[in-house]
């Protein structure tokens, strides 16, 4: 059983508790004593696009390892605390490879278990960084429909595919590979799962910059030679794994676009009550008042869908992740966008950090997407609970 | 929703419908499945029937004659009477005046007006608003003079007063004082619809019902014994509570049942030889607006979660109401789409039920609903008003 059923939720855990609060505030303030915006600039523009000694400063506070269990060499948390950090981390624009790492590549190593849980107390470390490598061109992945293919040849898997703008690639020292074991017909039943070093003879990673000043990798997989020891799951868990890994990823998503959604309203109310056309501050002006307060509506549902969707993937509540999902991508490039708006001429300058937070928002919507599938998912999650229970019209 | 309840919510929720399926008159079935709305008197007799079985006043506390139930089991009871075909509870009596009266009345008005309504023997209406006072409430101008003989003399208008024509007494916000600010000289009385000079006419609303009307008060006496509180004191009164009536009415369990009516309509609705329901593109647009209403539940069971954990929300709860409303006519607009030239043959429900022709049955109330509730954005805190609220209080512009 690949998801956490055992875990209970209640309407009190619509809200973070004490703890986490406090988590969150030093999070918060880990962020803003570590450098500025230009500082920030210089650091993502420049090789590898993150800071080595904060990678290493945050795994030392614990947070690398802070969902991996203790028999693991971690501390044991939740998703919920792991998501604060997210949400901290994210108002800072952080481009360290924590959630590839921590929310999605530690967690598949211990749900597959096997001799790759081996590695998990580097991970925990900060040794050791992760990326999923599962997405392909035109739309395949999620397990479906994967042109990447696992032969078992006399013991050995030999894998061959290319994956397409794989986030953080370029900064892990593993990837965990979807691919399609040869030979299986059936599509949900064919996923299995790889642990393959970006070291490894025949895997070639090109780097792509995004407009966000993100590093993606184009994963070029040709004859690659592993192990049996590299196996992670066998159909059909991989399908199921993917699917928990790309619920988790939601929730960080979701985290991470809560922590900029906050930041970007602060800056903008700061603007606005500092900013004086006509001889009055622009926060004197209704029309810019209304629009302030939608974006303050927008950041309390984003509020709402953070913890919506962090239950819902513990609880695999497809349903609850579809509308999370489809919020997302409505929520996220609306905040950015009336924040450029409120920001008149200013907004449009590339120095300001607003923009830098715009474009991350536009870029978790994008990779949260696309709305037509989105919605079609959620619609048959939907009408499966219906037909359980008929609502009354 | 379902996976946060626990098992003694849901258990509380089973008996709650259980009782309902028990009690409920199949007058009530009927007229839901017909979508005739219910009257007055069936209002009066459910609310009855809830009180005898102990369930008259949900968010009172105990001591009153209450539930004293958590905002969250309140929350799942009055939506299980609307899922059910039940008619809500009127919010003018419980969640408006009665919460005042135990909040700032005499002895003797707690004793005389609280179980008065909770047993539905007094049905009560609201008189705030007037011609010159709507959203700008603090301008309102009905007078009411303290005489010598222990009487307020009450002269003016008020408007919008919904149910006024089936209400037997009002609570009413009028002006007592001319000299200082105007937020001061506002006083709480409490006026009995049938004293002499009191006038109700009716005022129809875009979708031809009378749900509202005008007050006039021409000498108007009321004693001094009605009076809530001190002289002066009653804006301060009616905006102590107004938060907890922003909480429930974002309309959550009606939004529920009009995407199930959207989804029944699009199944059975042809274009074309094709069933509406295969209509992607119309099936994803509802699809976006049920996500909405996901997200908006979860919000208020948040600010719910939050006021249980002692840490009550502030102003920005407000924003339940702005989303809520607009989701319901965005829901409605749907329906109405849904529908087609077939919402075109229209009656009001006052002509009655026969008014309205047989062959158009499916479409029953669509109109009708989506006419009305244009009210949602501007009763209860117009949406504007509402964001000059946050932007002032929340967000400190």
């Amino acid at each position: 059983m690949y998801w956490g059923f055992d875990v209970a939720y209640s309407v009190a855990d619509l809200t973070p508790s004490d703890e986490a609060r406090m988590l969150a505030d030093s999070v918060a303030r880990f962020v803003d004593d570590r450098y500025s915006h230009p500082d920030w600039r210089a650091i993502v523009d420049g090789e590898p696009g993150y800071c080595q000694a904060r990678w290493q400063q945050m795994a030392d506070l614990g947070w690398t390892g802070l969902a991996i269990a203790e028999v693991d060499g971690g501390y044991g948390g939740q998703l919920a605390e792991l998501l604060q950090v997210v949400e901290g981390l994210g108002r800072g624009l952080a481009t360290e490879p924590l959630v590839s790492t921590a929310v999605i590549g530690a967690d598949l190593i211990a749900q597959c278990g096997g001799p790759a849980r081996a590695i998990l107390p580097r991970v925990a470390q900060g040794e050791l960084r992760l990326a999923l490598a599962d997405e392909e061109a035109e739309g395949r992945g999620g397990a479906e429909g994967l042109a990447t293919v696992a032969r078992d040849q006399g013991g050995r898997w030999h894998l061959a595919g290319r994956k397409w703008l794989v986030p953080d690639a370029p900064h892990a020292d593993q990837l965990i590979v979807s691919a399609r074991i040869q030979g299986v017909e059936a599509e949900d039943a064919a996923c299995a799962l790889f642990l393959v070093p970006v070291a490894h003879p025949g895997v070639e990673i090109t780097v792509v910059r995004s407009f966000d000043r993100r590093r993606l990798g184009q994963v070029l997989m040709t004859g690659v030679e592993l192990d049996q020891q590299s196996l992670l799951a066998l159909p059909p868990h991989g399908a199921a794994l993917i699917a928990r890994a790309r619920a988790r990823l939601l929730a960080a998503y979701a985290a991470e676009g809560l922590g900029l959604a906050q930041r970007v309203l602060e800056l903008t109310r700061t603007y606005l009550s500092a900013r004086e056309q006509f001889g009055s501050r622009l926060s004197g002006f209704q029309v810019l008042q209304h629009r302030l307060v939608d974006l303050f509506i927008a950041v309390e549902e984003l509020r709402t869908v953070a913890r919506m969707a962090m239950i819902a993937c513990e609880l695999a509540d497809q349903r609850m992740l579809g509308a999370a999902r489809i919020k997302l991508i409505q929520l996220l490039p609306m905040v950015g966008r009336q924040a450029i708006q409120l920001h008149g001429g200013m907004g449009m300058s590339d120095e300001y950090p607003l923009g830098d937070c715009m474009k991350r928002l536009e870029a978790i919507a994008l990779s949260c997407g696309p709305i037509e599938q989105v919605l079609d998912h959620f619609r048959a999650a939907v009408s499966a609970i219906d037909q359980v229970a008929p609502p009354t019209p | 929703m379902e996976v946060l309840l626990s098992a003694e919510d849901r258990r509380f929720r089973d008996e709650i419908r259980d009782f309902i399926l028990r009690q409920r008159p199949l007058a009530f079935l009927d007229k839901a499945r017909r979508r005739v709305p219910f009257s007055p008197d069936d209002h009066r007799l459910w609310q009855r029937m809830l009180n005898d079985a102990g369930y008259g006043a949900p968010a009172w506390p105990v001591e009153q004659g209450g539930c004293g139930w958590s905002p969250l089991r309140q929350m799942l009871f009055a939506e299980e009477l609307l899922l059910h075909d039940c008619p809500r509870q009127s919010p003018y009596g419980l969640a408006m005046v009665g919460p005042i009266i135990m909040a700032f009345g005499s002895e003797a008005q707690k004793r005389h007006y609280l179980p008065r309504i909770r047993s539905a023997d007094d049905w009560w209406c609201q008189g705030y608003s007037e011609r010159q006072a709507g959203s700008d409430l603090a301008s309102l101008a009905t007078s009411a003079r303290l005489g010598a003989d222990g009487y307020y003399t009450v002269n003016g208008h008020k408007i919008w007063t919904s149910t006024a024509h089936e209400a037997n007494m009002m609570f009413a916000l009028v002006r007592t004082d001319n000299t200082g600010p105007r937020q001061q000289g506002i006083t709480f009385l409490l006026i009995p619809m049938d004293t002499p000079g009191l006038t109700v006419r009716p005022l129809r609303t875009l979708d031809g019902n009378r749900t509202i009307n005008e007050v006039f008060f021409d000498d108007v006496r009321v004693p001094e014994a009605n009076r809530v509180g001190e002289a002066g004191k009653g804006w301060t009164y009616s905006n102590a509570l107004l938060q907890n009536e922003r909480l429930l009415i974002a309309d959550i369990p009606r939004s529920k049942k009009r995407i199930a009516r959207i989804k029944t309509l699009a199944a059975t609705t042809h274009r074309g030889g094709r069933a509406l329901a295969e209509d992607v593109g119309f099936m994803r647009r509802v699809a976006l607006l049920e996500a909405d209403l996901e997200v908006l539940q979860m919000g208020m069971l948040r600010y719910l979660s939050e006021l249980q954990a002692g840490r009550a929300p502030g102003p920005e709860v407000a924003l339940l109401k702005i989303r809520g409303s607009e989701i319901g006519q965005a829901l409605n607009a749907l329906l109405l789409e849904a529908a087609g030239r077939s919402a075109l043959p229209y009656a009001p429900s006052d002509h009655g039920v026969d008014a309205y022709p047989d062959e158009f049955d499916d479409y029953r109330g669509i109109v009708e609903h989506h006419l009305f509730y244009r009210a949602s954005t501007i009763y209860g805190g117009a949406t504007e008003i509402l964001k000059s609220v946050i932007a002032k209080r929340v967000l400190g512009v």
